[in-house]
This record gives C-alpha cells, sequence and structure tokens, in this order.
C-alpha cells in the first residue's frame, strides 16, 4: 500500500493525463473505505464536549481522563454511599467530609506522568496540555460535586440535617482540589498531590473538631468561606505556574 | 533550516543533562550517536517542544518555541516519537492514531483518511482494529510511528531505535 502523498502525487499525474477507464487508483479507494471503516464515533459526552470547548482534540482528551472512567466513578459512589450509610447509622454527616477528599483524589489523577500513559506524547500535541489539565480538572471537579451533593443530600434527608451541612462542603471541596491540583503538578505525581490533598484536609477536619467540639465545624463555620477561596486562589496560581513553560529560553 | 541549535543547555537540578549544543539540520535523516546519559534523549525532548530548554537558542521549523503561537504551529508538523512510547491499552491502533491526529489539531474531516494512510504506511492495516495491548512490542512501535506521520510533518525527533523492523519502517515513511 502506498502513502497518502505519493497516492495524491500518482493521482495528479493520471488527472494531468486525463482519466482512462482502467487508471482506477486502487490504493486511494481502498484508503477512502479503511477511513470509513475504521471512524470511530464520538459518543454523545465527547460531542457535547467538542461542541463545549471547540476544541475536538481537547474533547478527545477529556473522555480519557482516568479519574472520569467508568471504575473510578463507581469507587468514588461506592465510598460516598458508604458515607451515606454510615451517617444513617450514626446520626454525624459523614459525606460532607468524604466528598472533598474523593474529589481531591480525581483532580491529582486527571492528568500527569504516571497517571496518563501517553503523557510525554501528549506534551508535543499542538491542543496544550496546560488546556487538558484545565478542562479533566474542571470536569472531574464537576462531576465529583454532582456526585457528593446527591449523596450528600440522601444523607441528610434521613438525618434531617441543615443545608449548612449539606452544601457546606463545596467551598472546601474547591480549596482540597486545588491543593492537591498544586501538589500534583509541583511534584509531577498523582500520588503526591492524594497525599497532600487528603492529609490537607484530614488536618483541618481535626483541628476543627479539637477547636469546637464538632466534626462539621470546619463546613458549617462560615467565617471560614473566605480562608478557603484564597486558599484554593493560591493553589490555582501556584498549578498554573507550575505548568507553564518559561519564556525566552528558546 | 528546519533545526536550528545555539549553545543550547538543559539542567536538571545540578546537573547539566545538555551543555552548550549548537547545531543545525535540514532535510534529511539525521542520527544522534552517544553513551548513555550523554543527553540524547533530553536533546531530542527539547527539539519536540516537550521541555524547554535552561538556556540557549532553539528554532524549530523556523520558528521560535518559546511563545505560544509559534510553539502551537510547530507542534502541529511535528511527529514526535518518544523513547517510551506510553500507550491507552485499551486503544485500538486507528483509536490510538485519531487521538493525536486530533491533538495535533488537525481538521476533523481529514482525520479519517490521514489515519488511515498512516495506518496502512506503517502496514498494520490489518491490525487496525485490534486493542493495543494485544499487538506485540514491533507493532507497537509502528503503531507510534503512525502517530507521528498522521500529520504532514516537518520534523520528527524520535529516539530509542534498538530494532532494524521499525528502521525499516522508517525508512519506508520518510516524507
Amino acid at each position: 500500500m502506498t502513502g497518502g502523498h505519493e497516492m495524491a502525487g500518482d493521482h495528479e499525474s493520471l488527472a494531468s493525463h486525463g482519466p482512462g477507464p482502467g487508471d482506477v487508483d486502487l490504493g486511494r479507494v481502498w484508503l477512502g473505505v479503511a477511513a470509513q471503516v475504521w471512524r470511530r464515533r464520538p459518543g454523545l459526552a465527547e460531542r457535547a464536549a467538542g461542541r463545549l470547548l471547540r476544541s475536538p482534540g481537547l474533547a478527545r482528551a477529556l473522555v480519557t481522563t482516568p479519574s472520569l472512567l467508568a471504575g473510578w466513578l463507581l469507587a468514588s459512589a461506592v465510598v460516598l454511599m458508604a458515607g451515606v450509610f454510615a451517617t444513617l447509622g450514626t446520626g454525624t454527616p459523614y459525606v460532607p467530609l468524604l466528598a472533598p477528599a474523593v474529589a481531591g483524589a480525581g483532580i491529582a489523577y486527571a492528568y500527569g506522568p504516571g497517571i496518563d500513559p501517553a503523557w510525554e506524547l501528549s506534551r508535543s500535541m499542538a491542543v496544550s496540555d496546560r488546556m487538558v489539565l484545565l478542562a479533566r480538572a474542571l470536569a472531574v471537579f464537576a462531576v465529583n460535586a454532582a456526585l457528593g451533593l446527591a449523596a450528600a443530600a440522601a444523607g441528610a434527608a434521613a438525618v434531617r440535617t441543615a443545608a449548612a451541612v449539606t452544601f457546606g462542603w463545596l467551598v472546601p471541596m474547591t480549596a482540597v482540589c486545588a491543593l492537591a491540583l498544586a501538589a500534583a503538578t509541583l511534584a509531577r505525581s498523582a500520588n503526591v498531590g492524594v497525599t497532600v490533598g487528603l492529609a490537607g484536609w484530614a488536618i483541618v477536619v481535626l483541628a476543627g473538631q479539637s477547636a469546637s467540639g464538632r466534626l462539621t465545624a470546619v463546613i458549617t463555620d462560615t467565617a471560614l468561606v473566605l480562608p478557603y477561596l484564597a486558599f484554593a486562589a493560591v493553589c490555582a496560581a501556584i498549578a498554573w505556574a507550575a505548568t507553564r513553560i518559561p519564556r525566552g529560553t528558546s | 533550516m528546519n533545526v536550528e541549535i545555539s549553545d543550547l543547555t538543559r539542567r536538571f537540578g545540578r546537573t547539566r543533562a545538555v551543555d552548550g549544543v549548537s547545531l543545525q539540520a535540514g532535510a534529511g535523516v539525521f542520527g544522534l550517536l552517544g553513551p548513555n546519559g550523554a543527553g540524547k534523549t533530553t536533546l531530542l525532548r527539547m527539539m519536540a517542544t516537550v521541555i524547554p530548554p535552561s538556556s540557549g537558542r532553539l528554532r524549530l521549523l523556523g520558528r521560535d518555541p518559546g511563545s505560544y503561537g509559534p510553539r502551537k504551529e510547530i507542534r502541529r508538523r511535528v511527529g514526535y516519537l518518544p523513547q517510551n512510547l506510553g500507550y491507552y491499552p485499551g486503544f485500538t491502533v486507528a483509536e490510538f492514531v485519531e487521538y493525536f491526529a486530533l491533538l495535533k489539531d488537525m481538521p476533523p474531516r481529514q482525520v479519517p483518511r490521514s489515519v488511515a494512510a498512516a495506518v496502512e504506511q506503517v502496514g498494520l492495516g490489518d491490525k487496525a482494529r485490534a486493542r493495543l495491548r494485544t499487538l506485540s512490542g514491533g507493532m507497537l512501535r509502528r503503531a507510534g510511528i503512525a502517530q507521528a506521520i498522521v500529520n504532514p510533518p516537518g520534523w520528527i525527533p524520535s529516539s530509542g531505535w534498538r530494532s532494524a523492523p521499525c528502521c525499516a519502517t522508517w525508512a519506508s515513511c520518510r516524507p
């Protein structure tokens, strides 16, 4: 089988001599058939992401996110369901404490060396790997927020907890996700990102409990909202800087 | 000139992996030979815009990869094949090549035909719908070559040539 360029050249030379009945370029015909037979039909999510992001490449990179694959999502749902059952059994809302940790782990495992098999190859591509990271991080955050909200609402409805407990974890989740992302990009290791994110969240929860006597103090105390957001902004800036390609070194 | 390098260095902490390299390369096939740890792979990774140099001047395809716009243009025309080809085991050969065609910003309408041409060119036509995890090492390498040539590449930095069949495949794929 000859290459596309050669075939294009052959075709041009044939065209210059005028078409003849025996001049059918079977190689070219076969390529057209193979292109149709091997063509992949993008799924619904990929088509929607392609329209939203205006980049089929970015959309394809998004649907290959390791922490958005079915196995990972199932594991996240199982952890949150365990939180719902623990909430029902003890009356203590565990889901709002678990949701930021689950989301932080998902963000750390969204993109990077050792996580994405073709990471090095992806870094030489025209679609910026920083954009891939951003799109994947946002998608993982959104999916985990939806999972967490569903689980928190289920647990809260059963034990009749306040809205602050049901929704108050969204802001801390932003901070934990940003921390995990910053650590993962700085260290270029998803495991470091997960460890730092989980350790940071555990320290905050335990510190809040020892200060106020309540396990949920870190999600119900409205005075912590601004510090959480400021911390998230700093971590996001660190992640942004860590993925920057320095100018002036070319 | 496809590649113009002047006094290029790359440091990793205190280690100087590449130290003051200067070279120019136009059209043709060039090889980098040297002992282990000489910095060949690091130099190729800089030439593929995977990592930036620490200092020195690098121009690829007449453009400066230090700026976003030119770097994107260079990357559209680079066919990089890393030493250790990472791959998604569940992808088919055609899906793997298509993935990188899309990441190279190829117009979506051109992608199926370019994928078919690249897969046929490396002789994997009969394996186009086979999962990558089922392929031999040599076939995986050829799938890697297919993704490198799926765009009309102006520059193909590649490393890790140890297999004669792969070299033969490359030779048949020269743009």
